[in-house]
């Protein structure tokens, strides 16, 4: 199963995510949000998607980077939770590749757990892809009762 | 009258009254001065000898007196022996009465024995006194003594009667003092003098027997009045006459003379105050001196009427040579009265009047002939002499001119054809220029219809460009959705897991394609972004070109303009220069020939000028000697 490819700048640096391919449900050009009060870290509201209102969170934020720049080639990629759906607002696409997280050589990635902790708690395993350290990205450690209260619990 | 003018010591009055009063008058008031001192000497001298003579004279007559007194007693005492009188009283008054006729105030008689008691005590002092001085001198003479009886004094005459040559009394005459004063204010009726006659003995001692100052000191002692002196001069007498001078107690000078009586010791002082001496010879000095002082008044005012007869008359004869003096021959000198030097001297001066009035006369007649011709020929010089120096002016003045013309026509010439030549080249120049400058004016229009062609170009490019931009975005956003698709189709073909493999693939590569499309894009959005910036900034500077060339082509056409009008100027210039330069040839060779001609005038008319000068000078010599002439003959006043 291939990974979604994606940057968030922390400063200086970049961190490189994963996301599995059968957790996104489709990859959107940048659409503006109405924003609603609540939610954690990173959430910029609600958006229309295909008629149901979706939470839209910034990514970066909530991983505990920068604000992603809005340009052209910003992202949402919309996510399936078992919650339901969440749009991430993403900077950069780099694209779709296979990322072997059980290779030898690999990280369990068990650092810290906790939510809130530097958004460190989104990362999972690691895995090095080109030259680079690749993070697996756990959607299930998003918040995702806060989410769900944002939409009034609309799930699809 | 300039004479009477001077003061009084200048005139010849007051010289006369100067050299001949004033020194009359210092020997006058000299030989006043000794005369009054040797009368004085003289009128000392004589009272001195009339006051010695005098008081001989009273000694003498006083003496007289005192002998005949003494004479009597004698002869009573030979005649009546001692006792005769005392014997017979009756005798001894008819004695007494023949006594009183002999001796003028005898008051008593007395026969006096030796041995018997004198009762009266002032008849036995006198007694006392003459028996000494019978044992000092003489026993046989009669001794006179001076006492006092009752308190009045008297004198007493002594006679010795002696008897077979032993002495056994004598014979007393007793008189009052004041007889013997009257015996000497007789004898001293004619002397004007004070008189004292004193007993012997030192000065304290003396008394005063007589004197014609009165009766009041008589009898007293000498020392005890206000004549003490005089009893001194008495000590000092040695029984001869002796005249000396003196003072009083009030300090008045005195001439004292001094005499001894022979029969009496005593001593006749007689005394003269010296003022008395004075008085006379300063009444004799006064008297000279009224006479002197009368007689130079006269003198002074004979003298002063013949100064002022002779000043008077002197003063017609000033006046006269005043006048000449002035020139004033014109008023006849006065004839004086008399016959004297100034009448002399008055004549000669109308001769010399005369005289001058006929030279004078003939002088100023012939200097006014010289003066004429004088002035006419100091004039004809001066004009002479004023036309050769105008004419040496002008032709000195004319030569330096044609010098200075021939030289700056020479210079000029040379300038001229240095101006010809370059006026020349400056037209060719000019010329040359012209065509450039509308060659440039040529170029530089085509420059700004080339600039403006670029400029309308710039802005087709900058359109253009716009358009491309819009394109280029158009593109974008085409990759951008292409992108967003394949990543869609990618997921799709991942989730479709086998039968989705080859669509991946398609996925990929049109990502790809997308991708590098959206890569070109952006280069081509850059470089179009570029163009228009380079394409902007070409179009302002075409413009800016654009002005700069514009306002250059009218500068280029104003120095056309400028350059046509100088080259107009130029053209004409050349051809006048060269009329000048012609006419300027033929000016320098008649320069040369005239200032040649100028040089010779000039020594000509420098040698005439120096003759006329020389000529004018003589002229006004004569002129100012006739001037000179003629204002000292102007002076003078003439008859007419």
């Amino acid at each position: 199963m291939r990974s979604l490819l994606f940057e968030t700048r922390h400063g200086e640096r970049t961190r490189r995510w994963a996301l599995r391919v059968d957790a996104i449900v489709e990859v959107l050009p940048l659409v503006e949000a109405r924003p609603v009060d609540g939610g954690p870290r990173g959430t910029l509201g609600v958006f229309d998607f295909h008629g149901s209102l979706t939470p839209l969170v910034d990514f970066a934020l909530a991983a505990g980077g920068e604000p992603a720049a809005r340009t052209m080639g910003s992202r949402i990629v919309v996510a399936s939770l078992p919650s339901g759906i969440v749009g991430l607002l993403v900077e950069r696409v780099l694209g779709l590749e296979r990322i072997d997280f059980d290779a030898p050589g690999g990280h369990s990635g068990a650092f810290g757990t906790s939510e809130g902790d530097g958004g460190r708690g989104l990362g999972g395993r690691l895995a090095r892809f080109e030259g680079a350290i690749v993070e697996e990205l756990r959607l299930d450690r998003l918040a995702h009762e806060q989410l769900r209260g944002l939409v009034g619990g609309g799930a699809p | 009258m300039p004479s009477t003018s001077l003061p009084l010591r200048h005139r010849l009055a007051g010289r006369l009254l100067l050299f001949g009063l004033v020194p009359t008058v210092i020997a006058v008031i000299a030989g006043l001065a000794v005369n009054g001192y040797r009368t004085y000497r003289a009128a000392i001298l004589r009272i001195e000898s009339e006051l010695g003579q005098a008081t001989r004279l009273v000694a003498s007559d006083f003496e007289t007196e005192a002998v005949r007194v003494s004479a009597f007693v004698r002869g009573l005492a030979l005649t009546h022996g001692v006792g005769g009188l005392a014997t017979r009283p009756a005798e001894s008054g008819a004695v007494l009465t023949a006594a009183r006729e002999v001796i003028p105030g005898v008051e008593q008689l007395l026969v006096l024995r030796e041995g018997e008691a004198i009762a009266d005590p002032g008849v036995a002092a006198m007694y006392d006194a003459a028996k000494r001085r019978w044992e000092r001198i003489d026993a046989s003479r009669a001794a006179i003594t001076f006492g006092e009886i009752a308190g009045r004094p008297v004198v007493a005459h002594f006679a010795r009667i002696v008897v077979q040559g032993r002495p056994i009394g004598a014979v007393v005459a007793i008189r009052a003092a004041a007889g013997i004063s009257r015996d000497l204010e007789r004898a001293s009726a004619g002397i004007d003098a004070q008189l004292f006659l004193l007993t012997e003995g030192a000065a304290s001692e003396r008394r005063l027997v007589a004197t014609n100052m009165g009766d009041a000191m008589k009898g007293r002692a000498i020392s005890a009045t206000e004549f003490a002196e005089i009893a001194k001069e008495a000590a000092a007498s040695d029984g001869g006459i002796r005249v000396t001078h003196d003072f009083d107690s009030a300090g008045r000078e005195l001439l004292v003379a001094t005499v001894g009586l022979e029969d009496v010791d005593w001593t006749l002082v007689a005394r003269t105050p010296v003022e008395a001496a004075f008085a006379e010879a300063w009444r004799l000095v006064l008297l000279n001196m009224l006479t002197g002082v009368a007689g130079l008044v006269v003198v002074a005012i004979l003298l002063y009427v013949l100064a002022r007869g002779v000043s008077r008359r002197l003063s017609l004869v000033v006046a006269s040579a005043d006048r000449i003096a002035e020139g004033d021959l014109a008023e006849p000198v006065p004839d004086l009265a008399g016959r004297d030097e100034v009448k002399l001297l008055l004549d000669s001066f109308r001769a010399m009047c005369d005289s001058l009035n006929r030279i004078v006369g003939q002088v100023r007649s012939a200097s006014i002939r010289i003066n004429s011709t004088a002035t006419e020929l100091a004039a004809t010089s001066r004009q002479q002499e004023e036309t050769v120096a105008g004419f040496s002016a002008s032709t000195t003045q004319v030569a330096a001119a044609t010098r200075e013309i021939s030289t700056t026509g020479e210079e000029l010439l040379r300038t001229m054809q240095e101006i010809s030549e370059s006026a020349s080249g400056a037209a060719r120049k000019a010329e040359e220029s012209r065509g450039g400058l509308e060659s440039m004016q040529e170029a530089m229009r085509r420059l700004d219809e080339a600039a403006n062609s670029v400029a309308a170009r710039l802005a087709t490019i900058s359109e253009k460009a716009q358009g491309i931009n819009s394109i280029v975005g158009t593109i974008t956003k085409v990759a951008d959705q292409t992108n967003l698709l394949s990543v869609n189709a990618a997921i799709e073909a991942e989730k479709a897991g086998e039968f989705g493999v080859g669509f991946l693939v398609v996925a990929r590569e049109i990502r790809r394609l997308a991708d590098q499309t959206a890569a070109a894009t952006f280069d081509i959005e850059r470089m179009v972004r570029q163009m228009q910036g380079a394409v902007a900034s070409g179009v302002m500077e075409m413009d800016r070109f654009g002005e700069t060339l514009r306002a250059g082509a009218v500068e280029v056409s104003r120095v056309g303009e400028r350059l046509e009008g100088i080259i107009g100027h130029v053209e004409g210039d050349v051809a006048r220069v060269a009329q000048v330069t012609g006419g300027m040839q033929n000016q320098t060779a008649g320069v040369r020939q005239i200032d040649d001609a100028m040089r010779q005038l000039a020594a000509g008319a420098k040698q005439t000028a120096q003759a006329a000068k020389d000529f004018g000078g003589a002229a006004a010599d004569l002129q100012e000697s006739i001037a000179g002439l003629k204002s000292v003959v102007a002076q003078v006043k003439l008859r007419d």
